[in-house]
């Protein structure tokens, strides 16, 4: 019987996962190209990446140039975190496989 | 609890997700500098190519190599090892400096965008790399590298959509007046010389000239940062 506590209730949840998997594919994203992709409300993208910056998975930088943006990344334990998700669910599909 | 099919459909969303989202840059900055600084020196190893449009003399150096088959051919696959060498040490450098992997998923799928167009230049390369006339290659080759960038366009940057572009438009147009000619083998030294010497012209404008500019539009920027340690 699989062990379904290993998973990661901070990232197993729909928004959040979107916003992990996103983080994981570029090295930062800014707030308004996260929120065109996922499709999110600004105060739902900020809910949930509250959510994850206080798990310590993401980090968030200001950059002024022309004008202030914020940009999220993966931190280094959020990275692990992420793929030991990703490890559990493909668990989960083997074990419903045997 | 999480069932078996919702942990597959979960990973189908990430699948999808990441497909859409993966952006990588085949070409660094650096790695362009450098490509394009040795391309410029490299086009004037068989002469000074600006007489052609009527700056300085021609220069007799390297005309007594120029018919030595298969120099020109040597020589820019050297330009093209090492450039590629120098590019894939500042990726590296670049994924290490992320932590992340240097043969991540973008660079599988931007390699496997690029190998077809490079294929047929490596083919054409190997068919009529000894020739006399240069200048049958320069077009292919450099269609073949706008046709490999512009095949990684749904996953690169716009500098290099666009510089994928300008390649394949200088090489529409560079191998017009090669079909004219109908691929002629030239003979003597005169003949060998001028148009080797236009061939070096034409790779100092492409390989050259678009990855300088394309590496001073995609150098990374110096901002003012802060990083925050709370959400605002």
């Amino acid at each position: 019987m699989f062990d379904f506590e290993k998973l990661d209730k901070t990232i197993h949840e729909k928004g959040r996962l979107g916003i992990m998997t996103l983080l994981a594919t570029r090295q930062s994203w800014a707030f308004q190209d996260l929120k065109a992709e996922l499709k999110m409300s600004d105060g739902n993208l900020v809910t949930h990446l509250r959510t994850l910056h206080d798990a310590g998975y993401v980090a968030i930088t200001k950059e002024v140039v022309e004008r202030p943006q914020t940009s999220y990344s993966l931190t280094a334990r959020g990275r692990k975190a992420f793929q030991e998700y990703l490890d559990v669910l493909e668990q989960i599909v083997r074990t419903g496989r045997q | 609890m999480t069932s078996r099919s919702e942990a597959e459909e979960n990973l189908r969303v990430i699948r999808s997700l990441m497909e859409r989202a993966t952006f990588y840059r085949a070409i660094s900055a650096p790695g362009a500098l450098l490509g394009g600084t040795l391309a410029l020196v490299t086009s004037f190893m068989d002469g000074n190519w600006l007489s052609l449009v009527g700056y300085g003399p021609t220069s007799d150096v390297g005309t007594h190599l120029n018919l030595w088959l298969g120099l020109f051919t040597t020589r820019w696959i050297a330009v093209l090892l090492i450039t590629a060498a120098v590019n894939f040490i500042f990726l590296w450098r670049d994924a290490k400096r992320r932590e992340d992997p240097f043969i991540s998923p973008g660079m599988k799928l931007a390699l496997r965008a690029v190998l077809p167009s490079y294929t047929v230049a490596t083919w054409w390369t190997w068919s009529y790399g000894l020739t006399t006339n240069p200048e049958v290659l320069v077009p292919v080759w450099v269609i073949c590298h706008g046709l490999a960038l512009l095949a990684t366009s749904h996953f690169a940057p716009r500098s290099l959509i666009w510089l994928g572009w300008a390649f394949l438009i200088a090489g529409i147009i560079l191998i017009n007046p090669v079909i004219e000619d109908g691929f002629t083998a030239h003979s003597g030294f005169a003949g060998v010389r001028e148009h080797t010497l236009k061939a070096q012209m034409w790779m100092a404008c492409t390989f050259g000239l678009f990855h300088l500019v394309y590496a001073l539009f995609a150098w990374p920027r110096k901002q003012a940062v802060q990083d925050l340690g709370a959400m605002p």
